[in-house]
């Protein structure tokens, strides 16, 4: 940490770390804020997804999609 | 050139062809003729790769999220993923990883002449992404993206239709060898035009079509690696929007959607990568 020698009427003071944890501005800038949150909510999701058995989740056939692992929408079949 | 930036430029070849094929690496097809069914199918990678294709391993994100909601459930475990990508690295996979990507600048270096995509043609990536992506296939329970992706025609049309005889049974008509249905025609057609524009146009179809992109790019703001430019001695020789593959100057926005974080604007001096943790800035007041 900086320590700074400042004037005061005359005498001098070594200006100290809790002077210059004063002088500083402590709010989150919104982006750093709204970084954290996301961050948080992408776990948060992750974890969330994870818990509801991705496997089981994945093994729906109703479109054939995985059942077949062919999607004739891609393939352009009609 | 400098050695730093002949290692950055084969660090990018390198980790665009080789993903080529480590997502397209299921070469026992060629022997079993049948797609690749194991459990790695269940992971999606956040690149536009079709899972249809017969060298694929993994799920392509965007047909996994129609197909969940055609069957009216939430996508949760492949945006999830897609989330986590970009809250890292936003949309470097589109950079450095998509095939696609890939192809497109190759054709574009072939080309003589250069276009400039209007800029305000970026909009419809969103558009494609809320209404094909998302509303349509909830709506009408059909993937309708995957009914005109280029990509899966290239990846996965032309491939079955080539080597899948009941395949190229569904789409032609083995008397006449004309086509059954219009879809993969019209498919055709429209990979025709974005592989002609490439080769005069910076990424046409990561930057006007591609909803993956859209919501890759999204994260761009937020995530934890980040591309850092010296404002001050900048003077704007417009060097990165010459190497930028997307057309992009990044003294004017470093965190804007439409980077594809390739990290070619490094290669100037005033352009560096940044990883932005999640520590609180203190700033004075007086400052």
């Amino acid at each position: 940490m900086n320590h700074q020698s400042v004037g005061v009427m005359g005498e001098m003071r070594i200006k100290t770390d809790l002077d210059f944890a004063d002088d500083c501005d402590m709010t989150l800038p919104m982006k750093t804020m709204v970084r954290i949150t996301f961050t948080l909510a992408v776990y948060s999701l992750l974890i969330f997804a994870l818990y509801t058995r991705v496997s089981d989740y994945y093994d729906h056939e109703e479109v054939g999609l995985y059942g077949s692992l062919l999607c004739y929408s891609c393939i352009g079949v009609e | 050139m400098t050695t730093s930036i002949i290692a950055k430029r084969w660090f990018q070849r390198l980790c665009q062809t080789g993903a080529l094929f480590f997502i397209n690496g299921y070469y026992a097809f060629f022997f079993t003729l049948t797609v690749y069914q194991g459990s790695l199918r269940s992971i999606c990678l956040p690149v536009l790769n079709c899972h249809s294709c017969p060298l694929s391993f993994y799920t392509c994100p965007i047909g996994a999220i129609q197909h969940f909601l055609t069957i009216g459930t939430l996508p949760i475990f492949v945006l999830s993923i897609i989330a986590l990508v970009g809250i890292t690295c936003g949309r470097m996979f589109c950079g450095l990883v998509c095939p696609f990507g890939l192809l497109q600048d190759v054709l574009f270096k072939l080309g003589s002449i250069r276009i400039e995509i209007p800029p305000y043609l970026r909009f419809v990536k969103y558009v494609i992404l809320i209404v094909l992506v998302m509303l349509l296939p909830y709506f009408v329970g059909l993937p309708t993206f995957c009914k005109v992706c280029p990509t899966a025609i290239l990846e996965a049309g032309f491939p079955h239709a080539l080597i899948d005889q009941d395949v190229g049974s569904k789409l032609f008509n083995q008397e006449t060898g004309m086509f059954i249905g219009w879809m993969f025609l019209i498919k055709a057609v429209l990979l025709a035009v974005i592989l002609l524009a490439s080769v005069n146009m910076k990424r046409p179809f990561c930057r006007v079509l591609c909803p993956l992109g859209a919501l890759l790019g999204l994260f761009n703001r937020f995530t934890l690696l980040g591309i850092s430019v010296k404002k001050e001695s900048c003077n704007k020789c417009q060097l990165c929007a010459r190497l930028c593959p997307v057309d992009l100057s990044i003294y004017s926005d470093p965190d804007s959607a439409e980077c594809v974080r390739c990290m070619k604007c490094t290669y100037c001096k005033e352009v560096s990568a940044k990883i932005q943790p999640l520590s609180l800035s203190m700033r004075r007041r007086d400052a």
